[in-house]
C-alpha cells in the first residue's frame, strides 16, 4: 500500500511541468504550494511591447 | 522550403542552427516562444516595465552576438541560457544603481492589466485583479535572493542546479532560498494585513 502511494506521488511529480526533474528535492508541502500557485504565477506573465521585438529583429538583420 | 508554420514545430536547437546559418525568421520564432517567460522574469525583479524592456532588448542583443559568433554551448538549453544572461544584466543594473543612485518613477500602471479580461463580468474581473495584485505584491515583498529562485524556477523552468550555477551558490542554498520563499508566501497569504489591504 505504501509502495503504491509512493509511486503515485512520484508519478504526479514527474508529469507536472512546473516540477522539473529535481522537484523531489523540495518537501511535499512545498511542491503542493508551488503547484497551487502555478495558475496565479502564470497570470502574472507579461509580454514586452511589439516595438522592442521589432527593434531586436531589425538589429539582427543589420548584422 | 521553410514556412512560419513549419518553424513552429522545430526545436530550439534546430531554430538556433538555422538562424546561425542566416535564416532570420528562426530568431523571430525563438523570441516569440520564450518572450513572456524571459520578460516576466526580468520585470518581477526590476518592477518597471520600461526598464524591463531595455534589459530584455539588451539580453537578446547579447544572445544574437553570441549565436553569430558561434559561441553558444550546444549542450545547454536555450531558455536557461537566456535567463542567465538576463539575470546578469539585472545584477549589473542594480550594481550601477548602487553606485549612482537616482530617483526614478516606478510605473504602476499597465494598460494590459485593464484590458486583458474585458470579456468577463466586472465582479469576476475585480476579484481576479485583486488576486493578481496580491500575489504580485507578495512576490515583491520577498527578499531578492528568494524572489530570484522562485522566478527562475517557475518562469525559466530551471533546475535547482541551474539556479545555483546562475546565482553562484550551492544547490542546498538555492533549495533553502526556495523553502524560505514558499514559507514567506504562506505566512503572507494568511496575514490579514496583506490579504485585506
Amino acid at each position: 500500500m505504501n509502495k503504491f502511494q509512493t509511486h503515485q506521488t512520484k508519478h504526479a511529480i514527474c508529469t507536472n511541468r512546473l516540477e522539473v526533474a529535481d522537484g523531489h528535492l523540495l518537501a511535499a508541502e512545498d511542491q503542493l504550494l508551488l503547484t497551487a500557485l502555478k495558475p496565479r504565477l502564470d497570470q502574472l506573465m507579461r509580454e514586452p511591447s511589439e516595438d522592442v521585438l521589432c527593434t531586436i529583429l531589425a538589429y539582427a538583420e543589420l548584422l | 522550403m521553410n514556412t512560419h508554420k513549419n518553424l513552429q514545430t522545430r526545436t530550439d536547437q534546430e531554430l538556433i542552427h538555422e538562424f546561425i546559418s542566416g535564416y532570420q525568421p528562426c530568431l523571430e520564432v525563438l523570441i516569440a516562444r520564450h518572450k513572456s517567460k524571459i520578460y516576466t522574469s526580468i520585470y518581477l525583479l526590476v518592477k518597471d516595465s520600461y526598464l524591463a524592456e531595455d534589459i530584455f532588448q539588451e539580453t537578446f542583443i547579447k544572445v544574437i552576438h553570441t549565436l553569430q559568433a558561434g559561441k553558444y554551448n550546444e549542450e545547454g538549453k536555450f531558455l536557461p541560457w537566456v535567463i542567465r544572461i538576463a539575470h546578469n544584466l539585472v545584477i549589473d543594473y542594480f550594481r550601477k544603481q548602487k553606485r549612482n543612485p537616482v530617483i526614478t518613477n516606478v510605473d504602476g500602471f499597465d494598460i494590459f492589466d485593464v484590458i486583458q479580461f474585458y470579456d468577463e463580468p466586472l465582479e469576476n474581473m475585480m476579484i481576479r485583479e485583486q488576486s493578481h495584485q496580491d500575489l504580485k505584491r507578495m512576490i515583491q515583498l520577498l527578499p531578492t535572493e528568494q524572489k530570484e529562485v522562485l522566478i527562475m524556477r517557475h518562469y525559466g523552468d530551471l533546475s535547482f542546479k541551474e539556479i545555483a550555477d546562475i546565482t553562484g551558490v550551492s544547490i542546498n542554498t538555492a533549495l533553502g532560498r526556495m523553502r524560505y520563499a514558499l514559507n514567506n508566501l504562506r505566512k503572507m497569504m494568511v496575514s490579514p494585513v496583506l490579504v485585506n489591504k
